[in-house]
């Protein structure tokens, strides 16, 4: 164990902690903008600087270990200016077209730059005068370098998290770019459109095209578990009026904050299909053709043949299979269903297909 | 799955995968088994296909379809000769080991490498590698189960494990990866033709009076008939109504005209459901129930972690939560279920199943639980669940050795049929697509089926990368696009089986696991051929009309 | 983990390696007279342009530094600009992560101190301070200013008498110079854009080699002035002094301590760098160019006051030198056979040679005289001869190829070894030097400075001590006279006037410190031309000599032609001259080198060439 002070606070932290922890241990909030924790620590932003006694340079807390006898403080005038610096180039670089962007209002760079106050850079932005056309040939997912900081978020989670290595850092020039694969070609790339690198990125940068259709403040989110494979990803589904029209991944113990293409992006659309069937149908023996019908008449009918087959030839003639993507409670109904109703024990479920 | 997906990601110095595309199939635990690689753990993919993994596997083991037994009984042999086993395990914790080495003497590195179709040393290196790693995890899936030989392919890797004391901590394990979101939970809430909830034995006349008090009501003492079993019992006649809750096996069963008899043969058929699909077809009468989003639960993943499903939204129309359908039904036919929410009908299950007495909606909505589910068995309200099974004790008490005596797969190629044929699963769909084909971009990115051929096979037929081909085993033909590589072997080939049009399971074979009854997807014989001008215009048009 | 490769031997970074050497050239043959802030531009736009791109405050904000500089000399930048310049790059400098980042705002910042009239003057008036000017770089780097293009063309054109005349418009020792000089001039040499400096003083020996400067008559004098100028010193500075002040028509008179003229040239330069005989040609030259008196024997200050030499000329020019080898505070520095190697290589240059036979040397220092001590003991039959340094082999001071010459005579460098003390035997002659082992630690002044290192002392048997660790001015009297002196260095001002004493100016080492041969005789010319200034005059000399039309550049790459050495197992054994000769192909394919920046380029422009 190794003591620090922050801001006066003295502190026992782990050897090996950086600066950022023992701060946020301690309730001591350092703003971070390139940081995400355990992925992407590259210390590019330089928001989270901090002056520590001694040191000539502003360290970065968030990759800058606590080291026995260090006083930091967070929020000296030095500290503040040097961030408003940081924001006012990141901004000098950044497209302001706020209104238009999906991460209005959820835009972490837009947060920072209000809590400190800069809004607007006094820098022309020398990366401005670079051309750089949008890349948006995915069906689902889109870059807007004109949006981007740079942050390598999107490189580390492609590389880190998802361990996919399909986003590289490319320069353009004295300028670095993200290699984002999404463009026409994006068949031929190694991207499998999980979006993760869209949910890590700070800005509008890159983003899932239909968060085009809401804003951040319109939706609930109803944290969920994902319907497709027994991974048993944990993640939001967000709805607005009343329709679900995303998913953003929650921090389940089996998921840690990742989702795949099936668990981002095909799980909702599904629920409001105009191909659902929305009232019990009956087939017509005569036409062979199914006509809507009364949930009555239907279930009447169902209980009815049910029962004259179990009574007739015993339960054993009766079979009830269970859906394994239905949730327990369903399925533990079905078999009780099965088992008690129809007085029989064939009932199973797909387990084996 | 006897471990949780976190410790043998983080925790696991080797993991032999065998029979699992989990970078496809279950993506979230496969970039996890990448950062597993990242970190510095071994792999071993023992696989007949060049999946992604095996390009960053220590060794990929190009193992012939339908031989993991062979192969896993070949790596015991080897520890056994070379006495890398954990012997002061066998002693305190298993029984049977002799009878497991009478088995697997015959399994010589060579002999085993033979009917394998690998290298005799990578074999021997990968046996010394998974039992001298220190916490080597095991990961398997549907290509070890999907056999007619599937349940000697699981007792086997459980063999293996226990031979090298590979279980019961973390980062070890025999760890199979479930694959549908809740096929946990359904197998453990009593679907099943001779178990009740929580696997209690119908034929155990304790339980069998335990359900009869618990739900009021005689029983049926029948043990009843698993459902792939079931379809040849409707042509038979013997079962005469069928209730299908959101299944599809028009699509998913093997041998898909076989299903369709099947149906076809029944008095009354009626099916569940929230889309028209190929099955639904056939019924007599569809109830429209609702879909995840619109009900409360609890799905059961793969690693017996039984987490939260919530209600999101309402769709209009006129559908029935599905557990009131049921309720309905039952009341109809004469058994008086009160109706209830799912938080009781949770309770319920706590109240009947042992493995689940500590699991309520209360209790995984808690702080205590801090959205992290619970794992069963969760035996009171005050268990904390069980991350890792088998820790001290197993649950017979002796770890009981199951030896397994290698057979080849029921279809064998043959001068007609010469090539072999797989199925599996793709990144963007899931099973038979009812909820991944109504998203267009996936439909955009993955819109068609397609066959993956050898390119030496491809050379021999004459066949081009992306060319329409015919495919037909005994049962059925289809037409696909051809994918010429060398991800298989030659005289492999291995299909997606999601797809309406061109779906694999026309061609597959019904032939069962003897004990599980599980149908052997993994391995049918099948031909393939060029087809005529006017053949491929037809196969073109009707490929790009596959998603509706 | 796909397939792990070697590296390409066809990556960008093995292509941009002969750009970047190109580069490198270009920037440290920066023309003379550049404006310091378009330096600074492109030397912030290179630092900028190696961005990895990752930081913010590196790849954001260097660009925007870099644009405020464009605005300061575009001319829309206010006082502000630089005061929001200095706050960015102080940021840069605090929060950069690496070197590139926060190294470049540094630099910038230092360079906003060094050159702050500079800015300002942009700023405030839109211009580069008057100062500000391209100059033809061989002509501005000698200090001398000799028309170096000039006097190669002649060579080129054969006319090698005539080249001597152009060297001597400025500079009279062109023997001296053609031997020995270090020649600043071949620095910033524009022919380094297309292969390599130029090797100009290969050529001037190739001149004087072929035209003995006693040989080419000097310009006609000027008509007596009557006036009489006393010069203090015959070395270098003196000697330029006097023979411009006789052409001038002054009677001139040199007190020289010595028996003989040249100062160091003679007396710390061994034979071996420059031959006596080579030197008697320069001085037999100046001697002839007017009214010129040399009193041998005689020490100012000692045998005559200063104070009446002064009171008996029109002017007075003080180029003492700096004669007198610096001591060590050691322990057995007192010890027999320790000796001062300025002192040694006096008595070498007076014709007594010691001899070493079957002894071991050791002197200690790392520049010149070091070298040439070392190399004379060597020629005295030492058994044994070493150089022993405080510092590293790069840090001596003593040009690399002399101590090239040194070990390749096998003489051995002992460095990071600081002597500590001298050991002597029954007799009290010295019997052994000890030195501390040392590191090399952070820079002081500029220059890395050695610490004692965690390691034993060692000891080095040896029967000579010869301390080469600088020299002295013997300052005193003329001090006592009234000339103000720093450390016994003589303040004197650009003009080599001597502050308060009208008529009195001082030049070469004594108002430098010890210096080039090539520095004094720049001296030695300012101080003729201010002092027939003072005296009332503004003379012209014809010197008799037209420079030739220049021919096309030649743009083919060629090597630059180096000067060969007799073999070191020969001339380690004599103090014959160890350099050869250029061959005529040699000397006239490195004319052909030439670009003759007088006539191409900014030296036809008003003050494009200096003076």
């Amino acid at each position: 164990m190794i003591h620090v002070t922050i801001d006066g606070m003295q502190m026992e932290v782990q050897e090996g902690t950086t600066i950022l922890q023992a701060a946020r241990g301690a309730g001591i909030h350092i703003p971070t903008l390139c940081y995400l924790e355990g992925i992407n620590y590259v210390g590019s932003c330089r928001v989270c600087v901090v002056e520590v006694e001694g040191m000539e340079k502003l360290p970065t807390a968030c990759n800058t270990p606590a080291e026995e006898g260090m006083v930091v403080q967070t929020m000296s005038e030095r500290v503040v200016n040097a961030r408003k610096m940081a924001l006012n180039l990141l901004l000098s670089n950044h497209h302001r077209g706020c209104f238009s962007c999906p991460s209005n209002g959820a835009c972490e760079l837009q947060e920072l730059c209000y809590r400190y106050g800069v809004e607007e850079s006094t820098f022309a932005g020398a990366r401005k005068q670079i051309e750089t056309p949008p890349v948006e040939g995915h069906p689902f997912l889109s870059y807007h370098p004109e949006l981007c900081i740079h942050c390598e978020r999107c490189v580390s989670t492609c590389a880190k998290a998802t361990g996919r290595e399909a986003i590289t850092f490319r320069k353009t020039g004295m300028f670095g770019i993200i290699n984002a694969p999404f463009g026409e070609d994006y068949k031929d790339t190694l991207c499998e459109s999980c979006g993760n690198c869209a949910q890590n990125c700070p800005t509008g940068a890159i983003t899932e095209k239909r968060k085009k259709k809401y804003r951040s403040w319109e939706v609930s989110r109803v944290l969920t578990t994902c319907p497709h494979c027994a991974v048993g990803c944990q993640m939001y589904l967000l709805v607005k009026d009343g329709k679900i029209v995303d998913v953003e991944a929650a921090d389940g113990p089996s998921n840690h904050k990742l989702l795949c293409v099936k668990g981002r992006s095909a799980s909702f659309d599904f629920v409001d299909s105009p191909r659902r069937i929305r009232t019990p149908l009956i087939k017509n023996k005569e036409t062979g053709e199914f006509e809507e019908a009364t949930w009555d008449e239907a279930l009447d009918l169902v209980a009815e043949k049910f029962t004259d087959i179990r009574d007739s030839l015993g339960g054993d003639a009766l079979a009830g299979f269970a859906c394994s993507r239905s949730t327990n409670e369903d399925i533990y109904m079905l078999q009780k269903m099965v088992r008690t109703a129809f007085q029989s024990n064939n009932t199973d479920n797909c387990a084996r297909v | 799955m006897t471990n949780t997906i976190q410790d043998i990601t983080q925790d696991a110095n080797l993991i032999l995968l065998i029979g699992s595309n989990p970078e496809e199939a279950h993506p979230v635990f496969g970039m996890q088994i990448r950062q597993a690689v990242q970190r510095g753990a071994h792999l071993l993919v023992a696989d007949p296909r060049d999946i992604d993994l095996s390009k960053k596997a220590d060794i990929h083991l190009k193992l012939k379809p339908g031989t993991n037994v062979a192969f896993v009984n070949g790596m015991m042999h080897i520890i056994i000769e070379e006495g890398l086993q954990n012997q002061k395990f066998i002693d305190e914790r298993t029984e049977n080991f002799e009878e497991l080495k009478k088995v697997t003497e015959p399994y010589t590195a060579e002999k085993t490498a033979e009917i394998c179709g690998i290298d005799p040393q990578q074999l021997r290196e990968a046996a010394r590698l998974y039992a001298t790693a220190g916490n080597s995890a095991i990961l398997y899936c549907l290509g070890v189960t999907e056999h007619t030989s599937g349940t000697e392919g699981v007792m086997s890797l459980a063999n293996l494990a226990m031979l090298c004391g590979m279980i019961g901590r973390p980062g070890t394990g025999v760890n199979p990866i479930r694959g549908q979101n809740n096929v946990q939970g359904a197998c453990d809430m009593g679907a099943d033709p001779d178990k009740f909830p929580g696997y209690q034995k119908i034929t155990d006349p304790k339980v069998f009076e335990k359900f009869e008090k618990a739900w009021g009501t005689k029983l049926n003492p029948n043990p009843g008939t698993k459902a792939t079993q079931c379809f040849h019992k409707m042509m038979t006649g013997d079962i005469k109504g069928l209730f299908i809750f959101g299944e599809d096996p028009v699509r998913t069963d093997p041998d898909t005209n076989h299903v369709i008899h099947a149906l076809k043969s029944l008095d009354f058929f009626v099916i569940d459901e929230l889309f028209m699909t190929e099955t639904a077809k056939y019924a007599d009468v569809i109830l429209p129930g609702r879909s995840y989003a619109e009900k409360e639960g609890t799905f059961t993943n793969t690693e017996r972690r039984v987490q939260r499903v919530r209600k999101a939204v309402e769709i209009e129309g006129n559908t029935m939560a599905d557990t009131d359908i049921f309720t309905e039904i039952m009341n109809r036919m004469g058994y008086p279920q009160p109706k209830l929410t799912p938080a009781q009908i949770m309770d319920e299950i706590a109240s009947v199943t042992p493995s689940f007495a500590g699991i309520s909606h209360e209790r995984l909505d808690s702080e205590e639980v801090d959205g992290r589910g619970l794992q069963w068995p969760c035996t009171g309200k005050d268990h904390p669940g069980t991350r890792i099974m088998h820790v001290g004790k197993f649950a017979r008490g002796k770890g009981l050795f199951q030896p397994a005596e290698y057979r080849a797969s029921c279809e064998l190629p043959d001068d007609e049929y010469p090539l072999v044929m797989m199925t599996g699963r793709i990144l963007y769909h899931y099973n038979a697509c009812a909820m991944t084909d109504k998203t267009e971009g996936i439909n955009e990115i993955a819109p068609e089926a397609f066959i993956e051929l050898n390119t030496a096979d491809a050379e021999k037929y004459g066949i081009a990368d992306g060319e329409m081909i015919g495919i037909s085993s005994r049962r059925s033909e289809i037409s696909a696009r051809a994918r010429v590589s060398d991800k298989t072997r030659p005289g492999e080939t291995w299909m997606p089986f999601h797809y309406l049009k061109a779906g694999a399971n026309w061609l597959t074979s019904a032939a069962l696991d003897s004990i599980s009854a599980t149908p052997e997807y993994k391995v049918c014989a099948i031909k393939v051929r060029k087809l005529s001008p006017e053949e491929t215009e037809a196969a073109e048009a009707s490929a790009r009309t596959t998603l509706a | 983990m796909g397939k792990m490769l070697l590296a390409d031997p066809n990556r960008v970074d093995v292509k941009i390696g002969a750009l970047l050497r190109k580069f490198e050239t270009k920037v440290r043959v920066y023309p003379p007279g550049t404006c310091p802030i378009t330096a600074q531009l492109s030397f912030l736009e290179a630092s900028m342009n190696q961005t990895c791109g990752k930081c913010v405050p590196c790849r954001d904000g260097l660009p925007q530094l870099a644009e405020m500089l464009r605005s300061i000399l575009n001319g829309d930048a206010t006082m502000d600009t630089l005061k929001e310049m200095k706050s960015l790059a102080e940021f840069i400098r605090d929060s950069a992560d690496c070197a590139i980042g926060y190294q470049s705002a540094q630099d910038l910042l230092d360079g906003m101190e060094t050159f702050k009239i500079e800015y300002e003057s942009h700023v405030r008036d839109h211009i580069c301070p008057s100062n500000v000017g391209q100059k033809v770089p061989c002509v501005n780097l000698c200090p001398a200013h000799v028309d170096i293009p000039a006097y190669i063309a002649l060579i080129r054109e054969e006319k090698y008498a005539d080249a001597v005349r152009m060297i001597r418009k400025d500079n009279p020792l062109p023997t001296a110079c053609a031997m020995i000089c270090e020649h600043p001039c071949e620095e910033r040499c524009r022919r380094n854009l297309i292969d390599d400096s130029l090797n100009i003083r290969g050529l001037k020996k190739y001149a004087v080699d072929h035209a003995a400067a006693d040989k080419v008559p000097v310009p006609k004098k000027n008509p007596s002035t009557g006036k009489s100028i006393a010069v203090i010193g015959g070395g270098p500075a003196g000697l330029t002094a006097a023979y411009f002040l006789a052409l001038m028509g002054h009677r001139v008179v040199i007190y020289e301590r010595h028996d003989r003229l040249g100062g160091m040239l003679r007396y710390g330069i061994p034979n071996y760098r420059f031959p006596k005989d080579r030197l008697e040609e320069d001085v037999r030259a100046i001697l002839d160019a007017g009214d010129i008196e040399v009193v041998y024997r005689t020490e100012i200050g000692k045998d005559l006051s200063v104070e009446d030499i002064r009171k008996q000329y029109d002017a007075m020019f003080v180029a003492i030198g700096a004669q007198r080898g610096k001591k060590l505070r050691m322990d057995g520095v007192d010890a027999g056979n320790v000796e001062s190697a300025v002192e040694m290589l006096d008595e070498v240059g007076n014709g007594k040679l010691p001899d070493y036979t079957g002894k071991r040397v050791a002197v200690i220092g790392g520049g010149n005289v070091a070298m040439d001590a070392a190399r004379t003991a060597l020629r005295c039959h030492a058994e044994d001869v070493m150089i022993v340094y405080r510092r590293r082999r790069e840090d001596m001071t003593a040009l690399d190829t002399e101590i090239e010459s040194a070990v390749m005579e096998g003489i051995e460098l002992l460095t990071l070894d600081a002597p500590k003390r001298i050991e002597t035997d029954e007799k009290g002659n010295c019997s052994a030097l000890v030195v501390q082992p040392q590191m090399i630690g952070p820079y002081r002044g500029g220059r890395p400075s050695p610490v004692d290192a965690d390691k034993p002392e060692l000891r080095i048997p040896c029967e000579v001590v010869l301390i080469a660790v600088g020299q002295d001015i013997v300052s005193k009297p003329f001090e006592e006279f009234g000339m103000a002196a720093d450390r016994g260095v003589f303040r004197a001002g650009l003009d080599t006037a001597v502050e308060n004493l009208p008529g009195v100016y001082a030049g070469g080492d004594c108002a430098t410190g010890p210096s080039t041969a090539i520095r004094a005789i720049a001296a030695g010319k300012v101080a003729a031309h201010n002092i027939d200034e003072y005296l009332g005059y503004h003379h012209k000399i014809d010197f008799q000599v037209e420079v030739p039309v220049p021919r096309e550049n030649n743009r083919v790459p060629t090597g630059r032609a180096n000067i060969s050495e007799r073999p070191p197992y020969i001339r380690r054994n004599d103090f014959e001259h160890v350099e050869n000769s250029f061959t005529h192909e040699e000397a006239m394919q490195e004319c052909d080198r030439c670009l003759r920046c007088d006539h191409f380029g900014c030296g036809v422009l008003k003050g494009g060439m200096d003076e």
